[in-house]
């Protein structure tokens, strides 16, 4: 069960965002997207720092609370592929991959029309991310 | 014999879509969408024609560098074979996917792998008139291929294509015969 999807680049641009709970919109989007962007970097940053050998990637996949649980992915072109889910579900670093190669780089790569850095306004790649999300049961 | 190379054309779908959007964004602050909908008709032929032309030249002389593997032949349904076959491969690295022919110098070809325009929503949009536009832009270079490399065999031919649901293509080509 998925909640929410968000897409940063690496300057901390939220360049898309998908809510699939179906409850009322929030009046200001862009303040928790901040919030999520600011958080990421420190997750990321700190479990670098701690991490037993000294490497460069960071190793921070995925957080797990009580009411959600957060899964990213960074790809070494500076994307950051956010998503809430429910606590339960298994790892999806494998799905994320699947979005970023299929769903992303068709939709957004071969639209002409996108321009990059800019928030990502293609209507068909709305439609196929969310048939896929809601896919994503377990 | 050419080897089964996969050949991932996303390298000059790119292209393609840059010289179009050099082509129709006259005015660097407009954005692609505005240009194309300021785009008048006689303009929109006009570019439609150039890249015909730019196709055409890159037609004749793919052709030439096509039939140095390849028997010459004269008969046109064993012409179109080829071209679905070997001057696709060359260009998309995948054969055709279907012919069809009335014996009368018109066949229609049909391309179900057309990845070109999977980045755009054709079925329902306010924009679609634009869409439509740009990828009558991107076609018209296809077609100049194809009517290039016909020149290049020796045959006059006429070509038009359109895109159809679910990223597949229809070329007629109209083949003066004798």
């Amino acid at each position: 069960m998925v909640y929410e999807f968000y897409i940063f680049n690496n300057v901390g641009n939220c360049l898309f965002y998908l809510n699939l709970r179906g409850t009322t919109p929030e009046k200001n989007p862009q303040d928790k997207q901040k919030l999520i962007f600011g958080m990421m970097h420190t997750m990321k940053s700190m479990c670098r720092k701690f991490s037993p050998q000294p490497i460069s990637v960071s190793p921070f996949t995925s957080y797990v609370t009580d009411a959600y649980k957060l899964h990213i992915l960074e790809t070494s072109s500076g994307l950051n592929f956010v998503m809430f889910t429910h606590p339960d579900m298994m790892d999806q670093t494998h799905s994320l991959k699947w979005i970023y190669s299929t769903i992303y780089c068709t939709f957004v790569i071969r639209n002409p029309f996108y321009e990059p850095k800019k928030p990502i306004t293609s209507v068909v790649f709305k439609q196929k991310l969310e048939e896929y999300l809601l896919t994503l049961a377990r | 014999m050419l080897t089964q190379i996969v050949i991932p054309d996303i390298t000059y779908n790119l292209l393609i879509n840059e010289i179009i959007k050099y082509s129709v964004c006259t005015d660097p602050n407009l954005s692609l969408l505005e240009s194309l909908k300021n785009l008048t008709k006689e303009d929109l032929q006009d570019k439609r024609q150039a890249m015909k032309e730019m196709g055409i030249s890159v037609g004749e002389r793919i052709i030439g560098f096509i039939v140095k593997e390849h028997v010459w032949t004269k008969e046109p349904n064993s012409l179109m074979r080829f071209i679905c076959k070997e001057l696709w491969m060359y260009l998309f690295g995948r054969y055709i996917g279907r012919l069809q022919a009335n014996n009368k110098g018109v066949y229609i070809m049909y391309d179900y792998k057309f990845h070109w325009f999977q980045g755009l929503d054709l079925s329902e949009s306010i924009d679609r008139e634009n869409f439509e536009k740009f990828c009558s832009l991107a076609l018209s270079w296809v077609c100049g291929v194809l009517k290039g490399a016909f020149k290049g065999l020796g045959k006059e031919s006429s070509i038009e294509a359109g895109v159809e649901e679910n990223n597949s293509c229809r070329f007629t080509i109209t083949l003066k015969l004798g």
